[in-house]
């Protein structure tokens, strides 16, 4: 549990309140990354964010939920030992000259659905699920990471804030407020990952929080109460424009490679009404996982190879 | 605390080192299949903070061991120092009353501050887990620290902080301070200090829900037997029981469904003999409960698992005399006394400051000569 | 490699595709002018003169210079504009016939195939260049001769391959046509069962003598209900069948290289994930009012909450550790 056991090599990313360095695990030679958390920014002690991705990843052991190896504290900052990345989903799909194909977006589908239902059941609520946050290890597993935004699922009478997941990946419960949502959140999030990763740009990006409302309902329909009841007793419910949903036709036209048990997952992944969206569990026993092409082998996806 | 990082880091796990090597001969052997047991021994909370009563008492020694020689050492270095001017009379009172702390006395200090833990969460109007977790953290902290290097004092705004913060109940530092008649700095102190000692285990997994669960259960199982306004009224009173039972060593030594089941026992042991005798006691009753769930696998499966060991089921029995346990201990838990803990919290003062407690002698001292200047001159004379 | 070095003189008149040089006929004068080539010396020769100069037995080649015996039944069309490439590949289709191999027949030993091609390689190098082809002539023979079972057995397997391959692709066309068809019909269905609701519950309401509005409504829902069934149920068989045909099958050998892979069945939870709990959630036996009284509120209705959960979190949390034994686990 001490410093001197890691090395601290390259700074790779900076962020509000953590810095990332690139290291060493000095008694086997490994690589790993340490996260330095800036605890001077915040005045009320200790920072609520790393409270919350130190609880967490401390129960979570699953091979696709990121390893927290160690913890150390030096000079009054906490650094957090995690096992090393190179990269992430997001990154995979914005660059160009990587190529991938359905078996491999069925493949990461999967494992990030085995990681996020391992969080589920141990009764967490992940909410920041975006392709940023899905990171690739070296033998090519996904790992679901970042969660300082997590939280237990709360007892019944609690309320949860609604400004949480990152805008575009955010479920409509949580544009319209709710305070009482459930993992179906997660769910959605990675419904529209799984759009970005068919389409290869983002999916429902919009410009603020207002205009994420408009995108979403103009994508996938407006809920109405037949669908998804009492929707209407959200705030701001009437103002709304109302867009009818796609048809399956012109779901396939938008998602030309997509086979019609795809089709049918994404839909079910995005649907309107958080009680009727399908859970992790469902997700995982569809159809699409059993047809083919089987999920590609993640130890052969190549995605590294191929940059440049 | 830290572990070895393999190729595939899909097993390591964070443990303290000397639970690593137990650790690993006690993994349930098909270690991937998720029964509810295991899911509970992949928390912290087991592998952590889980003890038998022979783990506690050694793990106390050790450090009521180490702060004494400390306090030893300083207090040799005390007497040294002062050889030439100490009395007869002040030796004696220094061995007596500024001795350092046995591993029972520190015991004694650490439940009444518990105590007052808890009292103050109250006050505060904290929700139950919030005041369960800073009493929780309260405890651990003092595992591994000894009274004689950490005022207790000192750390009971900081766990019930540090609780409300990992808890979800975010106050800010400052109206915190007010509400508890303190400063941000007090409270903030120890922060650090007290997250490491807990090493970073903030997850706790208290006797609530199962409570809730085993009502919930317990209806199904006896449907119709059970007087559901009873089962309201005696729901409140186990809650409380809960949170007293955290005020003892039995949230190491059991887990928490059984300490729950063991409290509701305490409560209406007929009703728990009855529950439990009918859901765990025929083969057919488990053997049905098994076959409903889940019919929708798919057949390949379906055949792995009955290749694989198959989840662990309950021994009546050994539930039973675990819950005896349990209840045993419960009963005998003793509660410290004001004056006890006043008596403890002196010797711990001066066993640290020693020269306070000589200061105190002199003045008492000087107060009766005071009182009787001519029997002190008859004397000297 | 040019053209040119293969046919010695009379460059000019190679890339004339319209003139043969041997009989210097036109295209102009006979608009069927057809070359064929034969594979001893690659020259370009009208169909006409083929006939003429070859028929009554072989013959040496026209071609000033070329000495070579040629057989009129050798003589082909060539395929490609650069002579070059249709001499390379007709040496590769010589070759291939007799090292007919493929991966599968090396146990997925990547390393030992790739020698084989490589060797492949050099022989096809050989006899395109003119290198030892005596030696390599040689080599082909003395493999043909050795291997001559398993080239035959590679020879049906190989047919059998493009022929189910071909044939799937085909099944596929088909059935993608048909369900789609399939879906028209349903939404033409649908539309239709909607109209004609719409109009028997206003037929049904001036009709019915006082009968509660709902019950009506139900009673045309109903029968919509069953009627929709037809088309729905089609499409419903079919993807079982398609479920189960071996062509879905078949499609997929190109895909995974190792067949040890498709022996291990698809569990999508990769075996974590217990399926023996020890309680069931049977929301119809509980009376937990503070939980059954927040299900009614619109404004958690809306958010997504559901007891089902609620439950299912108690309930675990109060088995979970019941059977750890810690004075035993904790030593």
């Amino acid at each position: 549990m001490s410093e001197s056991n890691y090395s601290k090599e390259k700074k790779v990313g900076e962020g509000t309140y953590a810095v990332v360095y690139l290291g060493k695990q000095i008694s086997t030679g490994n690589e790993i990354a340490v996260k330095e958390i800036k605890t001077s920014e915040f005045k009320d002690g200790l920072d609520m964010s790393a409270i919350r991705e130190v609880k967490y990843l401390q129960e979570l052991d699953h091979p696709n939920v990121i390893n927290l190896i160690d913890i150390f504290m030096a000079y009054d900052n906490l650094n957090l030992v995690l096992e090393f990345l190179p990269t992430d989903l997001e990154v995979v799909i914005k660059d160009k000259n990587i190529l991938f194909t359905p078996a491999d977006i069925k493949s990461w589908m999967l494992m990030t659905l085995r990681g996020v239902y391992h969080v589920h059941r141990n009764f967490i609520l992940h909410r920041d699920l975006k392709p940023n946050n899905l990171l690739i290890s070296p033998e090519g597993l996904i790992k679901v990471a970042d969660f300082g935004l997590a939280r237990a699922v709360p007892g019944p009478r609690e309320m949860l804030t609604s400004n949480v997941v990152t805008r575009w990946y955010r479920a409509p419960e949580l544009l319209f407020g709710a305070k009482h949502y459930t993992y179906a959140v997660d769910v959605w999030s990675i419904g529209v990952i799984f759009a970005e990763l068919m389409l290869r740009i983002p999916y429902l990006p919009g410009q603020d929080d207002m205009n994420q409302m408009e995108v979403t309902f103009r994508a996938l329909g407006t809920p109405t109460d037949k669908d998804w009841p009492e929707v209407s007793s959200f705030a701001g419910y009437n103002k709304l424009q109302i867009y009818p949903p796609p048809s399956r036709d012109e779901l396939r036209k938008r998602f030309i490679a997509a086979t019609e048990s795809a089709l049918t997952l994404m839909e079910n992944m995005l649907m309107m009404n958080p009680q009727t969206r399908w859970d992790t569990i469902q997700c995982l026993e569809s159809e699409y996982f059993k047809e083919l092409p089987a999920p590609t082998d993640p130890a052969e996806i190549n995605i590294f190879a191929q940059k440049a | 605390m830290s572990r070895e990082v393999s190729k595939t880091p899909e097993s390591v796990k964070l443990e303290s080192s000397e639970d690593l090597q137990k650790e690993d001969s006690n993994k349930p052997p098909n270690y991937k299949r998720i029964s509810d047991d295991d899911l509970y021994r992949h928390s912290s909370q087991y592998r952590m903070w889980s003890f038998t009563e022979n783990n506690l008492r050694e793990r106390r020694k050790q450090t009521n061991d180490r702060a004494v020689s400390m306090i030893n050492q300083q207090l040799g270095k005390f007497m040294e120092e002062n050889k030439s001017t100490l009395t007869e009379e002040e030796t004696n009172t220094l061995n007596v009353k500024a001795s350092p702390l046995s591993m029972e006395e520190e015991l004694q200090l650490i439940n009444f501050y518990s105590k007052k833990v808890q009292v103050i969460a109250q006050h505060l109007n904290l929700p139950t887990e919030v005041i369960a977790t800073s009493i929780t953290f309260f405890r651990r902290f003092f595992l591994d620290n000894s009274v004689m290097e950490y005022d207790p004092k000192n750390l009971v705004h900081t766990t019930i902080f540090l609780a409300c913060k990992s808890e979800n109940y975010f106050i800010s530092v400052d109206s915190f301070a007010k509400k508890a008649k303190s400063t941000r700095d007090a409270i903030l102190k120890y922060e650090f200090k007290l997250v490491e000692s807990l090493k970073f285990s903030l997850l706790n997994h208290h006797p609530y829900k199962p409570l809730h669960g085993f009502f919930l259960d317990i209806q199904t199982v006896l449907h119709g037997k059970v007087d559901l306004k009873y089962m309201g009224q005696i729901y409140d009173r186990c809650k409380k029981k809960i949170t007293d039972s955290l005020l003892t060593d039995i949230v190491y030594l059991f887990t928490p469904p059984q300490i729950t089941l063991a409290i509701i026992s305490l409560e209406d042991e007929q009703l728990i003999s009855r529950y439990l005798g009918l859901k765990f006691g025929k083969e057919d009753a488990t053997e049905a409960s098994k076959g409903e769930s889940d019919t929708s696998i798919e057949n390949k499966e379906e055949d792995e698992e009955k290749e694989a060991k198959p989840s662990e089921e309950i021994e009546l029995n050994k539930l039973l005399a675990i819950l005896a346990d349990c209840k045993d201990k419960l009963e005998k838990s003793l509660s410290v006394t004001t004056d006890e803990a006043k008596r403890v919290a002196a010797k711990n003062y001066y066993c640290q400051n020693p020269s306070i407690l000589l200061q105190k002698l002199k003045r008492k001292l000087e107060a009766s000569n005071a009182e009787s200047p001519n029997k002190k001159q008859k004397v000297e004379e | 490699m040019s053209a040119q070095t293969i046919s010695g003189g009379l460059d000019e008149y190679d890339d004339n595709k319209d003139m043969c040089p041997i009989c210097k006929t036109d295209r102009y004068l006979s608009p069927d002018l057809k070359f064929l080539v034969n594979p001893e010396c690659y020259h370009k020769i009208c169909e006409n003169c083929v006939d003429r100069i070859f028929s009554l037995g072989p013959a040496q080649c026209p071609y000033k210079g070329c000495d070579k015996i040629l057989r009129k039944n050798k003589f082909k069309t060539q395929v490609f504009d650069d002579v070059a490439v249709e001499k390379e590949v007709d040496i590769r289709k010589r070759v291939f016939n007799v090292f007919n191999k493929t991966i599968a027949d090396f146990n997925g030993n990547l390393q030992d195939y790739n020698k084989y091609l490589e060797d492949i390689e050099e022989i096809v190098y050989n006899l395109d260049h003119g290198v030892d082809t005596e030696q390599t002539e040689e080599k082909l023979r003395t493999y043909e001769e050795l291997n001559k079972q398993l080239i035959l057995n590679n020879i049906e397997r190989n047919k059998k391959d493009i022929e189910n391959f071909s044939q799937s692709q085909q099944f596929e066309k088909d059935m993608k046509l048909k369900k789609k068809l399939l879906e028209k019909q349903i939404e033409e269905e649908d539309r239709f069962n909607k109209e004609w609701a719409k109009k028997e519950i206003v037929n049904r309401l001036m009709t019915s003598s006082g009968g509660d509005t709902s019950d009506v409504i139900e009673g045309v829902k109903n029968t919509v209900k069953l009627k929709k069934s037809s088309a729905r149920r089609k499409l419903e068989e079919l993807n079982r069948v398609l479920k189960n045909n071996p062509y879905f099958a078949a499609n997929n050998v190109g895909q995974n290289n190792n067949n040890r892979k498709s022996t291990i069945p698809y569990t999508p939870f990769n075996g974590d994930r217990d399926l023996n709990q020890r309680f069931e959630v049977d929301e119809t036996k509980y009376n937990d009012p503070l939980v059954q009284e927040l299900e009614k509120r619109k404004d958690y209705i809306a958010s997504g909450f559901r007891t089902d959960f609620v439950y299912e979190r108690v309930l675990t949390e109060a088995f979970m550790g019941l059977g750890c034994v810690i004075s035993e686990e904790r030593v």
